[in-house]
């Protein structure tokens, strides 16, 4: 009777313990290209592009990739085939005074509050790297 | 929950930095309010001279003499001062913070650094805590508010350094820790924490009636 408790217990304990190093390697994180900063002081944010636009229901990518003249922000235009860091410099530039990690910030954090979804916490966004990833 | 977060990293920073400032403006104007009425004749020797030359002398290390009889205690405090200043002011964390909201920046410390400068705190605190529990002389003065003085300046410590780590709840151990933040930015005016302030107070009359009255030195 002990011997049969014994392995019952013992074959549950390795179900879990399967079960967490299966989730753990399904687990893979879809993150953010960190090639425009030269250094990073933290892991790369998580961001899976078409799997956040479908869930956050948004169709104008200008929303994100827009474009800008003199100073102003220009409608129905949009810059999807450039990356942030072509007109964001690492540091601020007298043409553009908004550095590229906080142009993220600003654009990434403002929306998660207005809508009252989405990570607004430096740890919700830059999760420490799991084992393998 | 996002409102919630928003509002306490919004807001309610900047009603915390307005006790903290208004307060410690306050507290200034009434302790020289109350001098000037009940010993107003302390203006009589007051100088700017000795009261710097006082508190200049106090903020060199090891340079007055009782710092020196007690080398272990006083380190520790320079230490600890030292990082509880520079910590908070050029963690990149907060610096990222306040380039959100202003668009101004300032350099950062490597963030292992102020890890490590973080564990020295709290190192610091343990040590202060043993002191009051351990040695008879300053036990014998010892309130339970010092000891709560101690945890609140460690929990924005400790939480912001188990956040930082992501070691677990992440999410609740930043809500505590911005709490934390703010409610020992609020109560510094309110607290023997003020002494931020009046021992530069202290100094001043001290170095001036040494220096002044009594022609010696106070360190
Ligand atoms: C929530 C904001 C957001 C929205 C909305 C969005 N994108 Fe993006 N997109 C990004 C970010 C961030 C990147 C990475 C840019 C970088 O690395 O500089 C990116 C990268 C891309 C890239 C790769 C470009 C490159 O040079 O790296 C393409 C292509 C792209 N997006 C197309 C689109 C299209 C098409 C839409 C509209 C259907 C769209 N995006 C909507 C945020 C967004
Ligand atoms: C074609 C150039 C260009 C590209 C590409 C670009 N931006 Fe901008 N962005 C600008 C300019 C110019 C400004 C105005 C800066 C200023 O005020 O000095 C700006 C301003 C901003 C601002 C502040 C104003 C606002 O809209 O809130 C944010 C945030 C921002 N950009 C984020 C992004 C992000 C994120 C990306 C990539 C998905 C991106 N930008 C791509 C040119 C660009
Ligand atoms: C215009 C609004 C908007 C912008 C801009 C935006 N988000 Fe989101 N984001 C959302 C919404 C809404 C959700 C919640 C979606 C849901 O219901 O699951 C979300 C969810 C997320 C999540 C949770 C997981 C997921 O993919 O659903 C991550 C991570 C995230 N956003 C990262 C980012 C980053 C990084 C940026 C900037 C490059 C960004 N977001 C910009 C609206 C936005
Ligand atoms: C909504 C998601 C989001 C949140 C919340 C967020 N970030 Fe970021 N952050 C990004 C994205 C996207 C980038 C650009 C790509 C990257 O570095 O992952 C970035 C870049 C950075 C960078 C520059 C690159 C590097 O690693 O050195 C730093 C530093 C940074 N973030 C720190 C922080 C801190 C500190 C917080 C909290 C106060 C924070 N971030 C909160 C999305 C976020
Ligand atoms: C006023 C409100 C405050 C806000 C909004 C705030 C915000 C933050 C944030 C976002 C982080 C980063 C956490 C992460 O990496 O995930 C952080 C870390 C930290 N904060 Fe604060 N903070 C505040 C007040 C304070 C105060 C008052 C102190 C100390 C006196 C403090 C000390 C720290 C420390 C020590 C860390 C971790 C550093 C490390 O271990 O590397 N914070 N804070």
């Amino acid at each position: 009777m002990g011997e049969i408790r014994m392995k019952t217990c013992l074959t549950a304990m390795l179900v879990v313990l399967a079960f967490c190093f299966g989730t753990a390697g399904a687990q893979e994180l879809i993150r953010m290209d960190t090639y425009a900063f030269d250094s990073t002081r933290r892991p790369a944010a998580v961001f899976d592009h078409d799997i956040h636009n479908e869930a956050a229901e948004l169709d104008d990518c200008a929303v994100c990739h827009h474009v800008w003249e003199n100073g102003t922000l220009v409608e129905d235009e949009s810059s999807e085939d450039s990356p942030c860091s072509e007109c964001h410099g690492v540091n601020p530039t007298q043409e553009n005074e908004m550095a590229l990690a906080n142009a993220f910030h600003t654009k990434c954090r403002s929306c998660h509050i207005d809508k009252g979804a989405g990570p607004i916490l430096c740890g919700q966004c830059h999760r420490k790297m799991q084992g393998g990833e | 929950m996002n409102a919630f977060i928003d509002f306490i990293m919004g807001p309610m920073v900047w009603i915390s930095f307005l006790i903290f400032l208004g307060g410690l403006g306050y507290k200034l104007y009434r302790i020289i309010h109350e001098v000037r009425t009940k010993e107003g004749y302390v203006f009589s020797y007051l100088t700017w001279y000795h009261s710097l030359r006082s508190i200049g002398a106090w903020l060199i290390p090891f340079y007055p003499r009782a710092t020196r009889q007690q080398p272990f205690f006083y380190g520790a405090s320079y230490i600890f001062h030292l990082a509880l200043f520079v910590v908070p002011l050029f963690l990149s964390a907060h610096i990222v913070l306040v380039e959100e909201a202003f668009n101004v920046s300032w350099p950062a410390l490597n963030d292992t650094f102020a890890d490590l400068l973080t564990v020295v705190i709290i190192a610091s605190l343990a040590f202060f805590t043993g002191r009051r529990l351990i040695q008879p002389e300053v036990k014998f003065l010892t309130t339970a508010q010092d000891f709560a003085l101690l945890f609140i300046v460690l929990i924005p410590f400790l939480t912001g350094f188990l956040a930082y780590h992501q070691v677990f709840a992440y999410q609740w151990m930043m809500i505590l820790h911005i709490l934390s933040g703010e409610f020992m930015l609020i109560i510094i005016p309110f607290s023997r924490f003020s002494h931020m302030i009046t021992a530069a107070l202290t100094r001043a009359y001290t170095g001036s009636e040494f220096g002044n009255v009594r022609h010696a030195r106070d360190w």
